[in-house]
């Protein structure tokens, strides 16, 4: 069974709490996981990965293992111990914070810092 | 007796305020969708228990929310949670989530382009949905205004969007460009007397209209002018802040331009300014009574450096007489040291007799008037930043 931790937002959007826990038919990708996922909770559909193209949303990454896969290609194996279940798959969103300014044309368009949520992050080495 | 349903989206969520028709008491409800930008909740004028609402994150995209018990349980209305995303034959369920722009049927290449800030053509990149305007007279059909801009619509409920194209590609699109919050499409008018004509309006490009239920479209911008612009009265290029009109006499439209407060009074087709006397005619609101078509609303900002009110002083302004004369109603609101704005989608008008007014500031206050603006009463104080309301008078 592998183990996948969503931000707060996602985690809210797909009504869960703590990890996910998914059975990946055949290798396990980040495609696969993500596929996997998504029919899951088909509520995270264009929330992670873009409708189109398939890729990463820009301001989140992929962790595991203590590395940063989020420039892996989507068909490279994940590491043994994600497959396996020892080792959770991480979503989390940048923290990119700040209001952006709202400008001489204003809007009500500017952004708050919505990945930067408090939550235990993976264990990377500096 | 009557009740009131006040739909507010703010920076963190969606709150849903509700009166019964005295206006004096509320019950709040909320966050919605806690810790996601809410751009705007709508309900359908069909269906007092449809609404529509625009999550949407820099992070996470764009998500469209349904509820069809008034605000009580919301879902997103493509796939039930733990049902197969496809159907049997391997075809994809509804996507409520996606908004892809069209492309030429001829080349399969974008469109077209659109200015950057440095005058650069650009493709169109989807970002989010900035208003859900519901048809007049079906709950399942839905416009939506977008960033980038472009007019989309469901017919389905919001299971699927399909873009009206025909905006984007009547030749104007490398003109348009992105107002300070980017290139949005926030006002959708739909006339109430001749389904076929839509007005809508965009940042920065200005007003447009179609008469054929949005196969061809036309910029409607004679007799703006903006001297911030290259050509200070071109055909299009102007920063439309918000339009609105009054549903007996849809051909008389109001605007709030990036400055200058105008009226048209042939559906657009020529404006002239009603500025008048207000103390600043910069702002983003503008709004109509419900049962006095001359009767308006606006809020004036200080100017587009300084987004917030002419000496610390909160005040709406009303005109009775369609513009040019103007009177201040500032009882109830901060006159002193008030530094908040008011965003183009946060007011509002309910039918009641005597019409309630309300808006939404981005210090997190939501102000009630139940008599027409003569006096206010805050409903809430300390919400996030409003970024949207709107009102709906139940039976």
């Amino acid at each position: 069974m592998i183990r996948v931790v969503l931000p707060a937002h996602l985690q809210r959007l797909a009504g869960v709490s703590g990890d996910v826990e998914l059975e990946v038919a055949g290798p396990v990708t980040q495609r696969s996981l993500l596929d996997a996922l998504e029919t899951r909770y088909p509520m995270l559909r264009g929330t992670i990965r873009d409708h189109l193209t398939g890729q990463r949303r820009p301001f989140l990454r992929f962790f595991a293992c203590e590395q940063d896969l989020s420039h892996e290609p989507p068909d490279a194996p994940l590491p043994e111990a994600v497959a396996s279940g020892r080792e959770p798959f991480w979503i989390l969103g940048a923290i990119a914070g700040g209001e952006e300014s709202q400008g001489g044309g204003g809007s009500k368009g500017s952004q708050g810092s919505g990945g930067g949520q408090r939550q235990a992050g993976p264990p990377v080495r500096g | 007796m009557s009740r009131v349903r006040a739909l507010v989206g703010t920076r963190k969520g969606a709150f849903i305020l509700t009166s019964d028709g005295k206006r004096q008491k509320w019950e709040v409800s909320g966050p919605h969708f806690a810790g996601w930008e809410i751009y705007h909740v709508k309900g359908s004028p069909a269906d007092a228990n449809r609404l529509y609402a625009s999550q949407t994150s820099a992070w996470f995209g764009q998500i469209i929310q349904r509820s069809d018990d008034g605000g009580r349980t919301w879902h997103q209305p493509g796939t039930p949670p733990g049902e197969p995303t496809t159907t049997p034959e391997g075809m994809p369920k509804g996507e409520s989530n996606k908004f892809v722009y069209d492309t030429s049927p001829e080349t399969g290449q974008p469109l077209t382009t659109h200015q950057l800030y440095d005058g650069t053509q650009h493709p169109w990149e989807f970002k989010r949905v900035w208003h859900l305007e519901p048809s007049l007279d079906d709950p399942d059909t839905v416009y939506a205004g977008v960033e980038d801009a472009a007019l989309f619509r469901t017919t389905d409920g919001g299971k699927t969007w399909q873009e009206l194209a025909g905006l984007r590609g009547h030749g104007s699109g490398p003109q348009w460009s992105p107002g300070a919050g980017g290139m949005g499409l926030h006002t959708i008018l739909l006339d109430p007397g001749n389904p076929r004509r839509i007005y809508v309006a965009i940042s920065a490009a200005g007003a447009f209209r179609t008469d054929d239920a949005g196969r061809t479209w036309k910029p409607i911008n004679r007799g703006l002018r903006s001297e911030y612009i290259p050509n200070p009265t071109a055909e299009v290029g102007h920063c439309v802040h918000r339009m609105a009109l009054h549903p007996s006499r849809p051909q008389v439209l109001f605007m709030q331009k990036h400055w200058d407060i105008l009226r048209s009074d042939d559906a657009g087709e020529s404006w002239r300014e009603v500025s008048g006397n207000l103390p600043s005619d910069f702002g983003f609101v503008i709004d109509v009574h419900a049962h006095e078509p001359e009767t308006i609303y606006v809020v004036p900002i200080k100017s587009d450096s300084e987004h917030y009110p002419p000496e610390g002083k909160l005040r709406v302004y009303r005109s009775r007489t369609g513009g040019n004369e103007w009177e201040a109603l500032p009882k109830g609101l901060p006159q002193s040291h008030c530094y908040v704005n008011v965003l183009r989608e946060a007011m509002a008008v309910d039918s009641l007799d005597p019409c309630g007014v309300y808006f939404g500031t981005t210090g997190g206050q939501v102000y009630a008037s139940a008599d027409a603006g003569d006096s206010w009463e805050p409903i809430v104080r300390d919400l996030p930043a409003v970024l949207s309301v709107e009102v709906q008078t139940l039976p």
